[in-house]
């Protein structure tokens, strides 16, 4: 019934009506005027009877059947009385008209119809006690004939009507919807993505030019409130990609921040102080102009031991700085990845489990050992796939940040020397899913925020920015896999975990 | 079989008059001005003349009217009374002190008093004047009964019925032969 247009059900109620009506009407008038004229028949019928009997008293009371019959000859003026009969006390026949069409059985009823024949009777009193019936047969022949002609006619005009009626109504119904169908129409240009047009003046009514009105100003509104909409989603947009890129850098600029102090420290640790005393000692030796071959050969070797120190530092530096790079090239991809957050068509590459899960350790928990963190890997080894090696990395770097932040807060908060502080990273691939778990035994999750844990904003931490699982959730939907969060409670330890689709690496096939 | 047949004849005169005594009180009981000329009870005066002829004729009557007495007419008990024609006023006084509404004059009263002399007794005193033979209505009363081929004939002189201070229903006149009243 929901998918009849408009039009249909507004022409099928006007025929209801119309045709209810016309039923009513062939049904009710043609039924109310026989019943009128059957009424007014029988009141005239009656009526003559009772004049005739008033009339026929004398003659039954003075034995005069000769003028009773003569009286009763005159209802041959009348074409619907068929006889007439006169009944003594004793039910004996005294006079009669037309004897043929008598019935055998005559009512004593005032008013009785046999068939098309109504029968009135009379009683007749004499002034002196003279007692007998009347009764006068006519045919309703000619009202049921006038009847049925009234009923054809009336069915007539109700054709006429109902045939009229529908026309008018599906010339009203074609007035009244055209307007809304074209409204409607504009409507689904619009659901359809093309451009509001601007809405003129429908005929249709008053109803429907404020309704036109209403709509162009809707459009109008709707137009600014879309423009509006873009603007803020493009400002909103910078804003993720802007939060996004300083949460994620901020997580590997720990990491660099860590490989910049090592470089310090073994920057402080070249052997620039005994070199310099060396060549003080060779300068010595040349002033005196005599080396003994002892101490030349000790400072040789001296010499070589500081030359494969700064060999073995030099190489440790161009690995710090390597791993620097590598970081710094993290984030450069961070950046280009935030800016391409919302773009599809990421490139997968070929990169070993193992070696995905050191990088995010090395990202997400630089300082694992100084802090004193236990952390276990069960990483299927030699395991090579193909996925988007940035962005699981993004996922893996925030989950293990957020786990050395909760166990280091716990830590802190419960016991500094507590035998606490474990990290358990599990990953492995089966059957086409990569799934890499993350247990913590850290300050655990309150079961009523387990829900919202993801969503944009929330964080349990002081400094928190409610980014970094918001951001790891998207991305694992953009990686069409999902990311879930187990926790027993407060205190007890959270554990997340990544399943997303993988292909196997190529050089495996 | 002489006896017999003249049983019967007598029989069939006595029904006959049974039937023409029952027309005369329904005749009475057309008149719509009849509550206006009687009492409590409607009274019918049967006026012979002299002779034996005229008491048999006043018996018979008598014993008519005696056989359809459970007529009542207008509601009314009817009471007959035959009264011997002595002078034209002692009929009238008779008349009044009864109070009469109806009289019928028998068929030998003729040799007492003339019709037309009876009419103008009847007229005066307001009562109905009944008959048996048309040759009196002619002369001045009011409603004969009188015996047809089949059957009887009511004959009515209008002119004395409105004398007489009678008005009939027009049912009963559509009934009834007129007569013109002889001058």
């Amino acid at each position: 019934m929901s998918q009849v247009s408009l039009r249909v059900r507004m022409v099928a109620v006007f025929s209801l009506l119309i045709t209810g009506f016309a039923v009513f009407m062939i049904e009710f008038f043609p039924a109310r005027m026989a019943e009128q004229a059957r009424a007014q028949a029988e009141f005239a019928a009656r009526t003559m009877t009772q004049v005739m009997a008033s009339a026929i008293a004398p003659a039954l009371e003075f034995d005069d059947s000769a003028n009773a019959t003569r009286l009763l000859t005159h209802l041959a003026s009348s074409p619907d009385v068929k006889f007439a009969v006169v009944l003594g006390d004793a039910s004996e026949r005294f006079a009669a008209w037309h004897p043929e069409h008598i019935p055998a059985e005559l009512s004593p009823a005032a008013n009785a119809v046999d068939g098309a024949l109504l029968i009135t009777s009379a009683p007749i009193v004499g002034r002196a006690g003279g007692r007998g019936t009347l009764y006068i047969g006519q045919s309703l022949q000619r009202l049921l004939e006038d009847r049925d002609a009234a009923r054809e006619a009336v069915v007539s005009a109700a054709i006429v009507v109902l045939a009229i009626g529908l026309v008018i109504c599906a010339l009203l119904a074609t007035a009244l919807v055209r307007p809304l169908e074209r409204l409607t129409t504009i409507a689904r240009d619009i659901a359809r993505g093309a451009k509001p047009p601007r809405i003129t003046a429908i005929s249709g009514g008053r109803e429907v030019l404020e309704m036109t009105r209403a709509l162009g100003t809707m459009l109008d509104r709707v137009h600014d409130a879309n423009r509006q909409l873009v603007e803020a989603s493009r400002h909103a947009g910078m804003a993720e990609v802007a939060t996004g890129v300083l949460h994620n850098v901020g997580n590997i600029l720990t990491s660099i921040n860590v490989g910049i102090a090592g470089l310090a420290e073994r920057a402080a640790a070249l052997p620039a102080d005994r070199l310099r005393r060396a060549g003080q000692l060779l300068a010595a030796g040349q002033v005196d102009g005599t080396i003994e071959p002892r101490k030349l050969d000790a400072g040789v070797c001296y010499l070589g031991a500081v030359a494969d120190q700064l060999a073995a530092d030099r190489d440790q530096l161009l690995a710090d700085v390597g791993a620097l790079r590598g970081h710094v090239d993290h984030v450069n991809r961070v950046v280009a990845m935030q800016n391409a957050f919302a773009r599809t068509g990421d490139v997968n590459e070929e990169v070993e489990l193992a070696t995905l899960i050191d990088e995010a350790l090395a990202l997400g928990c630089p300082d694992a050992e100084r802090r004193g963190l236990t952390i276990t890997c069960a990483v299927e080894p030699a395991r090579r796939i193909m996925t988007d090696r940035h962005r699981v990395l993004q996922i893996a770097v925030n989950l293990l940040a957020n786990a050395r932040d909760s166990v280091i807060a716990h830590r802190q908060r419960l016991a500094p020397d507590a035998a606490l502080g474990q990290i358990t990273v599990r990953a492995r691939v089966d059957d086409g899913w990569l799934g890499l778990a993350i247990d913590d035994d850290g300050g655990g999750i309150a079961p009523e925020t387990l829900s919202r844990i993801f969503a944009a904003g929330f964080t349990t931490k002081v400094k928190g920015h409610g980014y970094g699982l918001h951001s790891s959730a998207l991305a694992a939907e953009h990686l069409r896999g999902t990311l879930r969060c187990n926790s027993a409670g407060i205190d007890r330890g959270a554990s997340f975990v990544l399943r997303i689709p993988v292909e196997p690496a190529r050089s495996h096939d | 079989m002489l006896l017999t047949a003249a049983a019967a004849n007598s029989a069939s005169a006595d029904a006959a008059d049974d039937r023409r005594a029952l027309v005369m009180l329904r005749v009475l009981a057309y008149d719509t001005h009849l509550a206006d000329r009687i009492g409590d009870e409607v009274r019918f005066v049967v006026v012979y003349g002299d002779g034996e002829d005229g008491a048999a004729e006043a018996r018979r009557w008598t014993t008519a009217f005696g056989n359809v007495r459970k007529i009542k007419v207008a509601g009314h008990t009817v009471v007959v009374t035959a009264v011997k024609f002595e002078s034209p006023a002692a009929l009238t006084r008779t008349l009044s002190g009864l109070r009469a509404a109806a009289l019928l004059s028998c068929d030998g009263l003729g040799k007492s008093i003339a019709a037309p002399a009876l009419a103008s007794i009847t007229r005066a005193r307001r009562v109905l004047s009944f008959a048996t033979r048309e040759g009196d209505v002619v002369k001045g009363l009011a409603v004969g009964i009188v015996r047809g081929d089949d059957r009887d004939e009511i004959v009515v002189n209008l002119t004395a019925i409105a004398a007489e201070g009678v008005k009939f229903d027009a049912g009963l006149l559509q009934l009834a032969r007129s007569v013109k009243e002889a001058r």
